[in-house]
């Protein structure tokens, strides 16, 4: 049987950079036991680290494109990760982190997809977030849980 | 006046972005790193129970939320009134050691390093982990990843979780050491070690014995006289977890030393119409400009900074990495202590040498009889209302600053972290490098992005600090404008 984790990106008091990390509670709430659910807080090799081991990947994080607040993007690696510029992070892309992981035998997810949900502020000390990315968790939690169990009717 | 922007856009990799002005001639009048302002952080923490400060400090950063919690711990020890048992101590210690491996290795391989590894000139897509792998081979990727696997074991073991750790309490640590526990972190310490001393050997072959690489470093492009800062033992050697914050003048005489809690005595901070970020700088000396020298109040607190600030290091393999290091720029011995190193790219190196102390020290204390005491926490019974915890983050000497009222309820927060030390320094670097390829408005494009990004990639500025990074693509934009702020012209180069 294949192995699934649902991993939240995210900073828990930056206000909508929380998204990934309430959403992934709330897939969590929700799923029966062996699915693994994982709040991660950085990008790049930790991120890569957390995937190690499963056989598919569902991330989901905060995005900040300029669209309109709540938006949902969904996402495959290649149309994040196609950079390996490590210009000013601390541990660079995930793109990179993942071919590292790849080269070095660690056993990583064949499928990997992203759900991103465009912030509308992500600068202010805060928990909670703003009304029209809440809006877009359970849309978000809906579309994982029918990507976990496709064949059941969720509620 | 012209302004040039180079931006990595978004906050998908920190989104830090770099403003380059120029004066009427089109020469370059100032640069600066900008970070992301985060608004709130008082609010958020006012009103709050003190006690509860080092998990949520732990959770500002996604990079170093250990640097965080024991700042934010041995704050609460003053605030509290209370001196934690010497084996918490030397816990919290351990943790910090295993931390600072993981995290100058990380740096040194899969960002600063490659600069070198790869070569200044290499495309971006190079410039990475993976461009070292090709270089060095592909054990070194594998070894990375090892580290960083045992180290953040170590963390979690001693602080209860892998990240936003809960182990660190007023007067002590929440669990002691148990005797399977250390022998296993024994081994990983001694791991920690050879990977030490391998990342040394890895730094000399390729980039020392490479010329052009050593000449870069030797270059007056990455080169400023200013002020440095660290924290120093009782014996004046460099320490990352405890001791007085000691500043040193470009020559390596003693200006200042000084106790965490008296840090805004010391340091003010210098605002500018321009940008919404304060650049600190050493009130004794005075802010004099973006310039460096021994009139100007500039410093900064980085590996090379702590090197510079400190008259030795307190194990043996580094102690004697450090006088290879001075002697290899020619410095001399001035009334116990070498003359300090200006040449910023040896920060790199100089960052390498901590991880081999990180690693002796880490072995020296897990070997030491007492780290499994089960002595570790002494309660509270009283509150002073004000604290003061500092610690030497990576990045740069890291303060908390609590205040609370009879309750412990907090009253008034405030932190200086790491990279704000460095943004005149910082600036200064990206001044330097952008003077030497815009010159009469006349923009020498090639290598200016690659130069610039070495400029500040050195200080290993955190950016990401209290936001995290969705993986994406990363371009920097330059953006040439006119004294009306239009842009003239635009540069851009995709990740």
């Amino acid at each position: 049987m294949s192995t699934a984790i649902v991993i939240g990106v995210g900073n828990p008091v930056i206000a909508d950079d929380a998204l990934g990390l309430v959403a992934v509670r709330c897939v969590r709430d929700q799923c029966p036991s062996g699915v693994a659910v994982a709040e991660v807080y950085n990008g790049g090799l930790e991120l890569m680290e957390a995937m190690a081991g499963y056989d598919r990947a569902f991330l989901v994080d905060a995005i900040v494109t300029g669209g309109r607040p709540g938006t949902i993007y969904r996402l495959g690696i290649d149309e994040v990760a196609t950079t390996r510029n490590t210009s000013t992070t601390h541990n660079g892309s995930l793109s990179a982190a993942l071919e590292l992981g790849r080269l070095s035998g660690v056993k990583l997810p064949g499928e990997v997809r992203i759900w991103a949900v465009e912030a509308g502020d992500v600068t202010t000390f805060r928990e909670g977030l703003t009304p029209e990315v809440e809006a877009a968790v359970p849309v978000v939690v809906k579309e994982i849980m029918s990507e976990l169990f496709p064949n059941q009717r969720l509620s | 006046m012209k302004q040039i922007t180079i931006s990595p856009i978004t906050r998908l990799e920190g989104h830090g972005k770099i403003e380059i002005f120029l004066d009427a001639d089109g020469n370059v009048a100032n640069a600066y790193l900008q970070v992301p302002e985060l608004r709130g952080f008082e609010q958020f923490c006012v009103g709050r129970r003190a006690e509860d400060m080092p998990v949520i400090m732990s959770r500002i950063c996604g990079v170093c939320p250990e640097a965080h919690h024991l700042a934010a711990t041995k704050a609460l020890d003053q605030l509290f009134v209370v001196e934690p048992p010497p084996a918490a101590k030397k816990i919290r210690e351990l943790l910090y050691m295993a931390f600072y491996v993981t995290d100058h290795t990380t740096h040194f391989y899969a960002l600063g390093g490659p600069d070198f590894i790869v070569g200044p000139d290499a495309p971006p897509s190079e410039r990475n982990i993976l461009g070292v792998i090709r270089k060095v081979g592909l054990d070194i990727g594998k070894q990375v990843i090892a580290c960083r696997a045992r180290n953040h074991h170590v963390i979690q073991m001693l602080g209860g979780r892998g990240v936003h750790l809960p182990a660190g309490l007023p007067g002590g640590w929440s669990k002691s050491v148990s005797e399977e526990e250390r022998k296993e972190i024994e081994k990983i310490a001694i791991e920690n070690l050879e990977f030490a001393k391998f990342s040394l050997q890895v730094f000399g072959s390729v980039v020392l014995k490479n010329t052009a690489y050593a000449d870069l470093i030797q270059s007056d492009v990455f080169y400023h006289e200013t002020y440095y800062m660290g924290t120093v033992d009782e014996n004046n050697k460099s320490n990352f977890y405890d001791g007085k914050i000691r500043v040193v003048d470009p020559q390596g005489k003693e200006l200042l030393k000084f106790p965490a809690a008296e840090y805004f005595e010391h340091i003010a901070e210098r605002v500018e119409p321009w940008t919404y970020l304060k650049f600190p700088y050493l009130k004794k000396v005075g802010w004099k400009g973006f310039t460096d020298g021994i009139d100007s109040g500039v410093y900064c607190a980085t590996p090379l900074s702590r090197l510079n600030a400190s008259d030795g290091l307190a194990t043996p393999l580094a102690q004697a990495e450090f006088e290879r290091f001075y002697a290899a720029f020619g410095r001399k011995k001035v009334k116990g202590r070498y003359q300090p190193v200006h040449h910023r790219l040896a920060t790199h190196w100089a960052r390498l040498i901590e991880v081999l102390y990180a690693a002796e020290h880490m072995l020296e204390l897990v070997r030491d009889p007492e780290i499994t005491s089960q002595d570790v926490r002494k309660i509270p019974t009283s509150i002073a209302g004000v604290g003061v915890g500092s610690v030497e983050a990576p990045r740069g000497t890291l303060i908390h600053h609590y205040e609370a009222d009879a309750q412990g309820i907090l009253t008034k927060v405030n932190l200086i972290v790491g990279t704000i030390n460095n943004h005149a320094a910082m600036a200064l670097s990206i001044k330097r490098v952008a003077q030497k390829l815009i010159r009469a408005g006349q923009v020498i494009e090639e290598g200016l992005l690659n130069r610039v990004e070495m400029a500040f990639r050195l200080y290993d500025p955190c950016l990401s600090c209290a936001t995290h990074a969705l993986p994406g693509t990363m371009p920097l934009i330059v953006n040439l404008r006119n004294g009306d702020g239009e842009i003239v012209r635009s540069f851009r180069r995709d990740g």
